[in-house]
This record gives C-alpha cells, sequence and structure tokens, in this order.
C-alpha cells in the first residue's frame, strides 16, 4: 500500500508541475514508474497516456468554457495526431523497453534543455487573443503527426513539439495555441491507448492511483500559479528531467551503473 | 448564445462531468482494493471476448477498468459531440474532419483490438 501512495505522490508532483510549467505530466510519470517502482516500461506509459488524457479532460474543460482553445484549428490538427499516435502506439508493440528508454531519454534530454533556454515568469494567462490569422498548415500537419507518433510511442502529451509549432510557425498566440494543444493532447493520448489497454499493458491499479494523483496536483498547480514564480521552478525541474535522462539512457544502454 | 458558444459549453460540460465521473469510481475502485487485501488486484489481458464483463463493477479491477474505460473514451465522446454539432449546423469542412478523426479513433480501437 505504502508503495502506490508512493505512487500517487509522484503524480501529484507530475500535475503539479505540469500546470505550474505548462508541460506534460507525462515526462514525468513514465520516469518515475519506470526508474523508481520498477514498472515495465509499457506499462509505465500506458499509465502516462490514460494520465494525460485525465489531465487534458480537466484542463480542457476550463479553456474551453473561456473559449481559450480553437477548437477548428484542434480538430485539424488533431487528424494528423491520431493517426501519429496510432503509429506509435503500434511501433512501441514491437520495440523492447531498452529501445524506449533510449528514446524517451532523448525527449527528456531536448525538454529539458529547451526548459533551459526558455525565459520564464510569463504566465500564459496574460495572453488571449482572438484575432489571428493562422498560417502554414502543412508544417501544422508534419509537426502533429511527429506529436502524435512521440505520444503513442513514449506515453507523452506531444506539446513539446506542438505548441512551438502552431505558435511559431502557425502564428497562433501562445496561449490559444497551449489551450489548442492542451485539448488536442486527449484525442491525442486516446487514439493509442487503446491499442496497450488490448495488448494487456494497462496495470488498473497502477493507472488508476496515477490518475488520480496527477489531477489533485494540477488542482494544486493552478492554485498555486500566481503564487509561485515559473522562472525559479523551471532550472529544477529541468535539471531533474537531464539526470532521469541520464538514468534512462544508462538503462536503455544496459549499464546498471547506479 | 451563439450556435458555436453553444458546442464549447457542451463540451466544456461532457469533459467536467465525465472526468469527474471517472475520478469518483477511480477512487472508489483503489479503496475497494484495499479494503479487500486478497482480491486479485490486477486483471489480466483485457481480451475482446470479455471486454464487456471485464467493465461490471463487481469486483476492484473490474470498477477501475470501468473508471480508465470513461476516461478513454470521454475523447470518443468529444469527437462525437463536434460531428453532430458541425452536421447540424451544415459545417460541411469541419463535419468532415470530425468524422475523419472519429473514423481514426474506432480504427485504433479496431487495431487495438484485433492485436491480441
Amino acid at each position: 500500500m505504502i508503495e502506490y501512495a508512493l505512487m500517487g505522490a509522484g503524480g501529484v508532483l507530475a500535475g503539479f508541475l505540469a500546470s505550474l510549467l505548462g508541460i506534460g505530466g507525462g515526462l514525468f510519470i513514465v520516469p518515475w514508474l519506470n526508474l523508481v517502482f520498477g514498472l515495465p516500461m509499457h506499462q509505465a506509459i500506458a499509465a502516462s497516456l490514460v494520465a494525460i488524457i485525465a489531465t487534458s479532460s480537466g484542463a480542457s474543460s476550463v479553456y474551453l468554457r473561456n473559449r481559450f482553445s480553437d477548437l477548428k484549428l484542434g480538430l485539424s490538427l488533431g487528424l494528423a495526431t491520431v493517426w501519429g499516435a496510432i503509429c506509435g502506439g503500434l511501433a512501441a508493440g514491437f520495440l523492447n523497453a531498452q529501445v524506449l528508454s533510449l528514446l524517451f531519454s532523448l525527449v527528456l534530454i531536448y525538454a529539458g534543455g529547451s526548459m533551459l533556454k526558455r525565459p520564464g515568469g510569463d504566465s500564459p494567462e496574460k495572453e488571449k487573443s482572438t484575432d489571428y490569422q493562422i498560417r502554414n498548415y502543412p508544417a501544422g500537419y508534419g509537426a502533429s503527426f511527429l506529436a502524435g507518433n512521440i505520444s503513442g510511442l513514449l506515453g507523452i502529451g506531444g506539446g513539446l513539439v506542438t505548441v512551438p509549432v502552431m505558435h511559431l510557425v502557425m502564428r497562433v498566440p501562445f496561449k490559444i495555441a497551449s489551450a489548442t494543444s492542451s485539448f488536442m493532447i486527449g484525442i491525442t493520448g486516446c487514439a493509442s491507448a487503446f491499442l496497450y489497454y488490448f495488448r494487456g499493458e494497462v496495470n488498473f491499479l497502477v493507472t488508476g492511483t496515477i490518475v488520480l494523483g496527477v489531477l489533485f496536483g494540477s488542482n494544486l498547480g493552478s492554485f498555486f500559479l500566481f503564487r509561485i514564480k515559473s522562472s525559479i521552478l523551471r532550472p529544477v525541474f529541468a535539471v531533474i528531467l537531464l539526470l532521469m535522462a541520464f538514468k534512462m539512457f544508462l538503462k536503455g544502454v544496459n549499464l546498471g551503473l547506479f | 448564445m451563439n450556435h458555436s458558444e453553444k458546442l464549447y459549453k457542451k463540451l466544456a460540460w461532457l469533459l467536467k462531468y465525465g472526468s469527474l465521473l471517472a475520478m469518483t469510481i477511480l477512487f472508489l475502485g483503489i479503496i475497494w482494493s484495499f479494503i479487500l487485501p486478497d482480491s486479485e488486484r490486477s486483471l489480466k489481458t483485457p481480451d475482446t471476448e470479455n471486454f464487456l464483463s471485464n467493465l461490471l463493477p463487481n469486483s476492484p479491477p473490474h470498477l477501475l477498468n470501468l473508471g480508465i474505460m470513461v476516461l478513454m473514451l470521454m475523447p470518443v465522446g468529444v469527437v462525437l459531440v463536434c460531428l453532430i454539432h458541425f452536421i447540424s449546423e451544415k459545417e460541411k469542412k469541419y463535419g468532415l474532419v470530425s468524422l475523419a478523426v472519429l473514423l481514426v479513433l474506432i480504427l485504433g480501437i479496431f487495431l487495438g483490438a484485433i492485436q491480441v
């Protein structure tokens, strides 16, 4: 029981950080379950995918009510992410845990590195614009397919790819891009979660515990959104991600140094 | 309230209460799992033949399975609501986009079911 309580605590932390830093909780959930509790990589990814659907649903209900999400854009790009997610989810069934660990470590390095580079302190809530012209749809579709692929393969949201592309390439305001990505993540996660589910890789008790923890954590995070400076948290979390990347990489190349 | 606002409100409602329902079921499932320590805590590969009977809340793993399934099916419901809305509003382009997303999601479920 203590083991499950600790797993849930990790979920709370993942949800809390995800909400404060605007990242997907999957980046933390998968290494937490795999490296700390020794859950098989595929089961950790499956639990993360279900947790992602839950956080996306919770956040999207608020974003949609306040009309931050661009529903039509989300559905259009969602078509590419779901295809990508199915390809990624099917591919994951053929890849062994070591390969997945190596790929995951690369994504963690990218996420940690971009978090260190990104200037912190700006709350996404400050920006809301309804007057914008979306450009460069083909690049958006390509990036969305890639994001879906990574999501299905590694159990992360894919916002790491879609948000910057929507904002920088498609010229969608950051807040709208972030909220739209949050909406897309649920649909994307759903597409590949069923592949893991029917392969018997969803551990119900672990997944239930993580989902509840993540949701509690993300609510806690929204409460502290304006009370904690993300510029302080960002480098700390980036270092944690890079350390997890290192551990994951060692696991991937089968070097159990520690 | 214009038509698109209605859709946003419907979706927000569906996601909010759908996730609350799933959370409640999962919470009860977890409590039940720990009240009955002897109960089998993990359901083995959810075979497609027993798919529906595995969703009957007659044991902790089945209840957890039900909560997870509610969560996993919620995005399908969201796309379905969009599809119905766009068809009723005669917005052909987004009606087709919603239909395509829905079909790909169903394909994902189907591929999942046949790969067992």
